[in-house]
């Protein structure tokens, strides 16, 4: 399996192809009822919910059986897996040496937008376009507002600006099939999966 | 343990896809029902543990081909099929010639092929069907075991297939730009369930063009000790049958 696992789910930690647009959107379901008065908003929701939408490309079979292997796994929409944003949610302050469970990050409010309790923004995905590594860790308490202590340390020397941090959202598929398309027979294959947040089954 | 099925492969489909045009794989037709609170908290359950399967691909023919196409499809809308997975192609790497018992290829490994009973060789103009002897299994990722040899000789190099049962969708629109040509956007349903079944009487015949393909008919059964039965009689309209681990029928419905 070329899937790890964190937290007792595997984590769908491929890189998306970015030409083809990694897309990811924010919807909480609501409704405005107007009167000639006054408006009343309605929500229907009371979160947001974030969807993933990711284009991959395959070049093996064997790759692609696994990735239809984790879909198996998790019987479709039924099952969750984590999957990174890929996006710089959030930045190094500065270079960090190898062993530091202790971060510093660009003040982005952190605390504001994601408050201490399970959910949403308390799993990290970091990853060095040096090496190509990717470490998902858990945030254990925020101090100053930007300074993250992780559940443990990262084992490699970090560059600023040769990382990124992402949020880590636990997800499920959001669609019950996989389409594949084929562009011969040895394997060629790419694919579009959309996946969608679970944001009250964080541990 | 026992297990049922009504699968009996009636014509094989050897048309390649035009790669080309678009072909598309659906894998995993699951099926689950969801529901969202408020709060954001789920409810799932999941209606189907096993996933269907689709594919979708473009031919395009001319001459005789295009005929034996539609001939072909209007003659078998009932049917079921066998349908080759191209995008799934093994190559082989030693040459198959009559005698062998085992196929030799490039890559079995990680593969869907453990959960097929059958393996086409060759291209839309001559190909043979072969009985995957999943009682040996793959052991070294690279050789399939077969339950009968060559029927001629198979270069290095040539394809293989895994077959899977499927259903055709029951109109198919076949599009002519010249009388001798045909174009058929052809779409399948593939239940994991049909192909995942070991012991299940299959066509196990071998054919060297389409037009004998046209004519070869599913009306066998292989036992647990991989020998092949004529099913006769009134056998054949038999639609569901259980059968135990070992390939031998416990009862019919």
């Amino acid at each position: 399996m070329i899937f790890s696992q964190y937290l007792s789910k595997y984590v769908f930690h491929l890189m998306p192809i970015f030409g083809v647009s990694a897309e990811e959107t924010y919807e909480q379901k609501g409704e405005m009822f107007e009167t000639n008065v006054v408006d009343y908003p309605t929500v229907f929701e009371d979160y947001p919910t974030t969807k993933l939408k990711h284009n991959y490309s395959f070049l093996s079979k064997s790759k692609i059986w696994e990735v239809n292997n984790l879909f198996d796994l998790c019987y479709g929409r039924m099952g969750a897996l984590w999957v990174p944003s890929w996006k710089r949610d959030f930045k190094l302050s500065s270079n960090i040496t190898a062993n530091q469970s202790i971060i510093t990050i660009d003040d982005v409010q952190y605390p504001v937008y994601f408050p201490v309790v399970p959910g949403t923004g308390r799993h990290l995905f970091i990853y060095d376009l040096v090496t190509n590594q990717g470490y998902t860790r858990k945030v254990d308490s925020v101090a100053s507002g930007n300074i993250l202590t992780l559940n443990s340390a990262i084992p490699i020397a970090l560059q600023a600006e040769r990382s990124i941090i992402s949020i880590l959202y636990l997800c499920r598929f959001d669609i019950d099939e996989l389409e594949w398309s084929y562009y011969g027979p040895e394997g060629n294959a790419e694919i579009t999966i959309d996946f969608i947040e679970l944001p009250k089954e964080y541990a | 343990m026992s297990a049922y099925s009504n699968i009996e492969i009636e014509v094989y489909f050897p048309f390649e896809p035009n790669w080309k045009e678009a072909y598309t794989f659906n894998r995993g037709k699951y099926s689950t029902r969801i529901l969202r609170s408020f709060t954001g908290v789920e409810q799932r359950s999941a209606r189907r543990t096993l996933p269907l399967y689709g594919i979708r691909y473009t031919i395009d023919t001319i001459n005789d081909m295009a005929s034996k196409l539609r001939r072909m499809i209007r003659g078998n809308l009932h049917a079921i099929w066998g349908v080759p997975l191209w995008h799934y192609g093994m190559r082989l790497t030693q040459k198959f010639v009559p005698g062998d018992m085992s196929i030799v290829v490039d890559n079995a490994s990680n593969s869907e092929l453990s959960t097929f009973t059958r393996i086409m060789i060759g291209n839309s103009y001559l190909s043979q069907i072969i009985n995957y002897d999943f009682t040996i299994g793959i052991t070294d990722g690279i050789t399939i075991p077969v339950l009968s040899t060559a029927s001629r000789n198979w270069a290095i190099g040539t394809y293989c297939y895994p077959i899977m049962a499927a259903e055709i969708a029951r109109s198919q629109k076949f599009s002519s730009d010249l009388p001798l040509q045909s174009k058929l956007e052809i779409e399948f349903n593939i239940s994991k369930q049909f192909g995942s079944y070991k012991s299940i009487y299959s066509g196990g015949q071998v054919i060297d063009n389409p037009d004998i393909t046209m004519n070869v008919r599913g009306l066998w059964r292989i036992d647990g000790s991989g020998v092949l039965h004529e099913i006769t009689g009134a056998d054949r309209i038999d639609t569901c049958w259980e059968v135990d681990v070992d390939g031998n029928i416990v009862s019919k419905y």
